[in-house]
């Protein structure tokens, strides 16, 4: 398989005063083009700056952040990306949030529409199309998030603890939807969360990082299949296994932040 | 012989605490920046002693304000205009006339640009006046005694700085207005066109006067007489030494020499005595028919041909706005 | 509170003050020159409905002053929602100009009123700029906060999604700051609105604001009332057409 993302001994150092300290030192990663990477840690480890690198919203110190081959430069429409925020635009319809990308390289609307109106199908607000952004629950909000940044057809996809706002069932309901819409795609998935369980149901590799400096400190290779059912999943043979495993050691590195702070 | 002599100092302390137990902690007294006898009295303190009491000074920018700090009773006699005091005798401002400081003869004028040479050529021009002012009053009273066309005359209000400033920007032709303002229009390219003076041939008296809070009044009968007879005693002063009395009052107001001189003169002065008879004050009977009460006859009706007061807030009569006592008593006892 | 109950509330708060205000000029509480009674000020405004006020009809009064207020304020808000916003993205400009701007904006402009004379002379011009100088600086502030509070994060979806620096302002910079545009607006007009008696003690002779200042100075408080009434209603029905405005061009704004 084609590598589509690569950090290449990526050091980035916070140089606000007075206390200047390292956020990531000497991460090397690579994902393939169609996977569904999840980066697991603890607040502050710089799981999240490392979306942003390859975002291109900020530059390494050293080494290198490659995109299907390239040095990312700045952000751009091979990189969608999801925050925990909606951040939909209030002026627009749901449809017109949606179709937003596309409309900015002049795109005509009627063209785009119609693709818009698969995706909102896709994860389930067919109707919604002429609502106001504000009329919308906050897991609907999100739901037209995800539509807007995958209609364009990204080579990638960075999802910055998407889930994190919404209640329990809302969340479990969006990783089904997350999965099976990008079951369809071969879109690459970098996903960022604390959960472990939501970590365990979404990835087909975990990488477990640690805080200050950011490192990864372990990597875990999903043995669940392709196909994956929620409710029962965790009856999996090997589910508690790795779900301890990983638990405890997102723990230590946790543990071990504090004990640094 | 010491027991009477102690009696007769206990008398005479009595008496003369009785004598000046009307006599109020402060007495405030507003005044117009502008050059006028009674600031020699401020010069030298002499109000101060013959009142027997402190004077507050409180100087006013135009004689719309002196009505508002009567309104509001932040002082007890003031010197302005005649316009403006009819103004706020109309609008029941519990106030009287008490004396004449001094009637508007040269003081107030005229002043035009190359192109106005008599007081007819203003028609087509822009002449500027000073709000609630005698000089807007003369000037309106100087357009309908020439029977000019008041539709053909652009009439600017300007408060007199600002008169000075358009004037020097060319956006006015003609300002009616005192010193030193008229002064300045005259060095910037300005001549004399007009002056109150002219207008007292048509019977129009436009004068400063004295006027003083009812109650106050009520209260120190003697303090008001007593001031009566310190104007007096400085017109007399001025006239003896007008130069000297120039000086003093330039020093105080912040004025040229000159400027000073030219308002003190511009001023005439009736006597204390002449103001107790019906030319002026009246001698108490009769009023409404005396020169001042006629006078404030014309200019009410003048106020409210323009609009500014209500007609039908002009009193009957103006008995209750002219006092001649304290005149008449200042004149009785004189020195 | 339901909005029928707020209005009513309202309405008899102020039917109340009325009340009083007639009871305690006619019981003359209050000396009638400082305090006129709402009948004589009824009665003066019907005078001054028939005769005009200085043989100028009221409303042309009124017209003369809103057409300068309101001249005044569209020049304000064109010249200076633009600037205030590139103020707001350009560091450079922003250092350039700020320092003027902090400086005159609390300026009484009152104080300017010399100056302006001077300068722009007796007619409308001098009235025009007293006017301008305070919406404008309001208005400029005003943008330039509005960009500060822009959402970096919309900003970023954007940039995500493929926008160029131009499309980033023009389809996602303006839109968001919008709202808090408007209010700026509203405020600014409301701030140049109290400066229009400013402009009008320059050598008017029409104008709600010069008749303020005129009466006043004959002790017509009853037509330096009816004045204020008048200048406070005006005020309140400009501000009441903005917010309907707001609605209309805004209607997301407070949300979310």
């Amino acid at each position: 398989m084609a590598e589509q993302i690569a950090l290449e001994d990526v050091s980035l150092q916070f140089t606000a005063k007075p206390h200047a300290f390292t956020v990531l030192e000497d991460i090397s990663l690579t994902l393939q083009k169609g996977e569904f990477v999840v980066l697991l840690g603890p607040s502050g480890c710089g799981k999240s700056t490392i979306l942003n690198l390859v975002a291109g919203f900020l530059q390494p110190d050293t080494g290198r952040v490659l995109c299907g081959g390239k040095i990312v430069q700045k952000p751009g429409p091979a990189r969608g990306m999801i925050f925990q925020q909606p951040n939909l635009f209030p002026w627009l319809s749901v449809l017109d949030n949606v179709t937003f990308g596309p409309r900015l390289s002049r795109h005509r609307k009627e063209d785009v529409n119609a693709e818009a109106m698969d995706w909102l199908a896709r994860v389930g607000l067919q109707g919604f199309e002429h609502h106001a952004p504000w009329q919308l629950s906050g897991g609907m909000k999100q739901r037209v998030a995800l539509a807007r940044a995958w209609l364009p057809g990204p080579e990638v996809l960075l999802l910055d603890e998407p889930f994190g706002a919404l209640d329990a069932q809302t969340r479990l309901m969006m990783q089904e939807l997350l999965r099976s819409a990008w079951l369809e795609t071969d879109t690459t998935l970098l996903f960022v969360t604390h959960d472990v369980e939501e970590a365990l149901f979404l990835a087909d590799r975990i990488l477990v990082m640690s805080a200050k400096p950011g490192k990864i400190v372990e990597e875990i290779v999903s043995p669940f299949g392709r196909e994956r059912d929620i409710e029962t999943l965790a009856e999996h043979p090997q589910y508690s296994e790795i779900k301890h495993h990983v638990l405890h050691r997102v723990r230590q590195e946790a543990k071990r932040h504090l004990n640094t702070l | 012989m010491k027991k009477s002599l102690c009696l007769l100092l206990a008398a005479g302390s009595l008496w003369t605490h009785a004598t000046f137990a009307a006599a109020p902690e402060e007495v405030r007294v507003a005044y117009s920046g502008g050059s006028q006898v009674l600031l020699l009295a401020k010069a030298d303190g002499s109000l101060d002693k013959a009142l027997n009491s402190k004077v507050k000074w409180v100087q006013f920018a135009t004689g719309a304000d002196a009505l508002t700090y009567f309104a509001s009773n932040a002082i007890d006699i003031a010197n302005f205009g005649s316009s403006p005091a009819t103004a706020g005798i109309v609008r029941k401002l519990p106030v009287e006339i008490i004396g004449v400081s001094g009637v508007i003869a040269t003081y107030e004028r005229l002043i035009g640009k190359d192109g106005i040479h008599n007081i007819k050529d203003i028609e087509g021009k822009r002449v500027a006046y000073p709000p609630n002012s005698t000089a807007q009053y003369a000037l309106e009273a100087a357009i309908s005694v020439n029977k000019l066309d008041r539709s053909k005359i652009t009439l600017l209000p300007l408060r007199p700085a600002e008169m000075v400033a358009a004037w020097k920007r060319g956006d006015i032709d003609a300002g009616y207005v005192w010193a030193p303002f008229a002064q300045e229009l005259e060095s910037s390219g300005g001549h004399q066109v007009f002056a109150t003076k002219d207008l007292q041939k048509d019977g129009y008296l436009i004068y400063n006067n004295y006027v003083v809070r009812k109650a106050f009044a009520q209260q120190y009968p003697e303090v008001v007489t007593a001031f009566l007879r310190v104007h007096q005693q400085k017109v007399d002063e001025f006239k003896r030494d007008p130069e000297h009395a120039a000086a003093i009052v330039a020093k105080e107001v912040g004025a040229p020499v000159t400027t000073a001189a030219n308002t003190l003169g511009g001023l005439e002065y009736p006597t204390l005595a002449e103001q107790g008879t019906a030319a002026w004050l009246g001698n108490g009977t009769q009023t409404s028919d005396s020169g001042i009460g006629k006078a404030l006859t014309k200019t009410s009706d003048f106020l409210a041909g323009i609009g500014e007061l209500r007609k039908r807030d002009i009193p009957a009569s103006w008995d209750n706005a002219i006092n001649s006592q304290y005149i008449r008593d200042a004149a009785a006892t004189a020195k | 509170m339901k909005m029928g109950q707020h209005i009513t509330i309202s309405v008899i708060s102020v039917g109340i003050f009325f009340a009083l205000w007639q009871i305690a000029a006619t019981r003359q509480w209050v000396d009638p020159l400082l305090l006129p009674s709402l009948t004589d000020i009824g009665l003066t405004t019907e005078e001054l409905l028939a005769d005009g006020y200085r043989q100028v009809p009221l409303w042309q009064h009124v017209g003369v002053s809103l057409a300068r207020a309101l001249s005044a304020f569209s020049v304000a808000v064109i010249l200076g929602i633009p600037l205030g916003l590139l103020m707001g993205l350009s560091e450079g400009l922003s250092a350039v100009l700020n320092p003027f701007v902090q400086f005159l904006r609390p300026l009484p402009k009152i104080a300017l009123i010399p100056l302006a004379v001077v300068w722009l002379g007796i007619g409308e011009a001098s009235k025009f700029f007293l006017i301008f100088i305070a919406t404008f600086l309001s208005v400029v502030v005003g943008a330039n906060a509005a960009v500060e509070r822009i959402g970096r994060s919309r900003i970023r979806v954007a940039q995500t999604l493929g926008a160029s620096r131009r499309q980033i302002f023009l389809r996602v910079v303006l839109p968001d700051a919008l709202p808090e545009l408007f209010t700026t607006v509203r405020l600014s007009v409301g701030i140049g609105w109290t400066s229009l008696i400013a402009a009008e003690m320059v050598a008017a002779s029409s104008g709600l604001g010069w008749m303020v200042i005129n009466a006043s100075s004959y002790l017509r408080t009853d037509i330096v009332m009816l004045g204020i009434l008048l200048l406070g209603g005006i005020g309140y029905l400009l501000d009441l057409l903005l917010l309907g405005l707001q609605r209309l061009f805004v209607p997301w704004a407070g949300k979310e």
